[in-house]
């Protein structure tokens, strides 16, 4: 039973720093991005192939097989998503907007998977990358204690990644990046070329993407091209906008709520003819929760405008007025 | 050309022999003048003069084909919207631009220039090297709100505002950039009448604080209580400039608002007569 819910968290809070991530990207700044599972996955993959040694067994192969230690991986996996973020911008966000930069972003993510599918020497191809080593290296830990080691990390991290949102919605950094989301003429007719802060939180929000596929793959020790499947990327945006887009605890909410919750819902749902069924359901669920809140809740169960922090007094601002100008 | 209108004081703005045309459609087509230091310019003219686009090219939205717009001496012409409004010139837009799911506070700051915080290791990492300086912004912020009587409205979504509210909040945005050049695409359009009034008042505050205005506007009751001087515009082409009442009379103007050999209004367009 303890296994049951440090599982559950511990993948919930992996999923949260992916959602938190897209919501720089999307959230915060309107970038439409279906291809943000591609980096978790490039960050999934780098961390395994710099930890986990040269391939041992005949038929195995893969990209450098370096032995650093676990959070070397994990950093550089992050570090490797966010230069793949900084490529794909300078090709595509830069340039596109709306569903024009979807339609790439979407492409982007086929490519990528089939590259990765059928390429074998650089990730072992289908059967993809196994035997991946744990973060507690050597030691004698139970699934269950690993488990909670796990949880314990992907929770310090996504606190880290939340704070880092949270600073940056209350920054002058996070307001210009939501100026540009609703009007990137009004921005850049007061000083502001909409790229550079674009490409500073697409690099962001792909560097979290990156440390939370390195995380996933530590816990699960595995990780090949079904894992990252491109209908991946909907389901984060889906947990988004039912948690509500532009909130980072929206984002959190709908990660938990939506990702793991109803994955474990559809698990005990009735299935129909087979177990394999329970992803369809869950993808069913997740596809009739979002159509309900675009519907009746638009802004999301969490709306962007709980997170307002400006509390001025408008009777403080009445008094302020600045020399030469009088109150009309 | 240019010299016979140009203003003759201290020039800010001098644009020369502009032209720009969508596709084969020139909507500016040669136009010259010069913009004084600390006045008040109206451009006026009949829908379809080359107006707003004119608006639009000064700040860098279109690049003009042919001409130049020096401003304070430097060619501008090629310059992107950025450049253009970190040299100085801000503006408001012809249908009100607001950025509907901020606040209004926030959509005034978003025009504050050289923002620290506004740098992303910053924003994350180094409050204190920014918070002063955002407190200083959000002040004055709130002081312009205030001036334009929107002190009650600084915490609402912008997209709540009404039309009128917009203008004025588009106003202390532009004046928040501590611009030299101030553009007004209509800044009275769709205003009710009292609001109208509080805005030709604060225009001529502004200019006294030293900042030069070029504005369009179709209200005459409005442009004779602000413009220092008037520009005409038909058909791309400036037409003539000088004081509002000279304007009014001159004869090519009277023709372009009622057209040459067009049939007989029974108001006069311009006078009201």
């Amino acid at each position: 039973m303890l296994f049951f819910f440090t599982d559950l968290l511990a993948l919930g809070c992996i999923v949260s720093i992916m959602v938190v991530g897209l919501n720089l990207q999307y959230g915060y700044t309107g970038l439409l991005n279906f291809a943000f599972y591609m980096y978790v996955a490039i960050g999934a993959y780098i961390a395994g192939v710099t930890t986990m040694g040269p391939p041992t067994l005949p038929g195995i192969t893969y990209i450098f097989g370096w032995t650093l230690p676990w959070y070397v991986g994990l950093l550089l996996g992050g570090v490797v998503a966010a230069a793949a973020g900084a490529v794909v911008f300078a090709f595509t966000v830069r340039r596109l907007r709306s569903d024009y930069l979807a339609i790439v972003t979407v492409s982007a993510a086929f490519i990528v998977y089939n590259v990765i599918n059928s390429f074998i020497p650089l990730f072992d191809g289908a059967t993809g990358l196994f035997n991946v080593p744990p973060i507690t290296g050597n030691l004698n830990v139970s699934t269950e204690q690993y488990s909670l080691i796990v949880l314990l990390v992907a929770a310090i991290l996504l606190a880290v990644f939340v704070f880092i949102s949270m600073r940056i919605f209350r920054s002058p950094f996070g307001r210009l990046l939501r100026a540009i989301r609703e009007d990137e003429t009004v921005t850049s007719a007061f000083g502001h070329a909409s790229w550079r802060p674009q490409l500073w939180v697409f690099v962001i929000g792909c560097f979290m993407a990156g440390i939370a596929g390195g995380l996933f793959i530590f816990y699960i020790t595995a990780w090949s091209p079904s894992a990252f499947l491109p209908l991946e990327s909907f389901f984060l945006l889906a947990a988004l906008i039912i948690g509500g887009s532009g909130n980072y605890w929206g984002a959190v909410f709908g990660a938990f709520v939506v990702i793991e919750g109803l994955a474990e819902l559809s698990r005990y749902a009735p299935t129909f003819g087979s177990q394999a069924d329970a992803g369809a359901i869950r993808a069913m669920i997740i596809g009739i929760a979002l159509i309900l809140v675009l519907r009746y809740r638009p802004e999301g169960l969490f709306p962007e405008r709980w997170l307002k922090w400006y509390r001025t007094t408008a009777s403080a601002a009445r008094k302020r007025v600045l020399p030469g100008r009088q109150s009309p | 050309m240019t010299e016979a209108l140009a203003a003759g004081g201290d020039v800010l703005l001098d644009i020369r022999e502009v032209q720009f045309a969508y596709g084969g459609v020139k909507a500016v087509d040669g136009a010259s003048f010069s913009v004084d230091r600390g006045t008040v310019t109206g451009l006026i003219g009949p829908n379809g003069a080359g107006k707003s686009t004119l608006i639009e090219i000064l700040s860098g939205t279109l690049s003009p084909d042919r001409g130049s717009i020096l401003f304070q001496g430097v060619d501008t012409r090629g310059w992107g919207p950025p450049r253009v409004a970190q040299m100085g010139i801000a503006r408001t837009f012809q249908t009100a631009r607001v950025l509907p799911r901020l606040t209004v506070l926030e959509n005034v700051l978003v025009a504050a220039q050289g923002q620290e915080g506004e740098n992303p290791l910053k924003a994350m990492f180094w409050r204190r090297s920014w918070a002063q300086q955002e407190d200083a912004n959000r002040e004055e912020a709130k002081s312009l709100l205030n001036w334009l009587g929107l002190s009650d409205h600084l915490e609402k979504p912008a997209g709540t505002l009404s039309g009128g509210q917009r203008r004025l909040m588009e106003i202390s945005r532009a004046l928040l950039a501590h611009p030299k050049l101030l553009l007004l695409d209509e800044p009275t359009a769709g205003v009710f009448p009292e609001t109208s009034r509080l805005i030709a008042t604060r225009i001529r505050e502004i200019v006294a604080q030293g900042v030069t205005i070029l504005l369009i506007a179709h209200n005459m009751e409005f442009l004779s209580t602000v413009a220092d001087d008037v520009v005409v515009m038909a058909e791309g082409k400036v037409l003539t400039r000088g004081p509002l009442d000279s304007v009014r009379q001159h004869e090519d103007v009277i023709a372009a608002y009622l057209g040459v050999g067009g049939r007989s209004l029974t108001t006069h367009p311009i006078t009201g007569a």
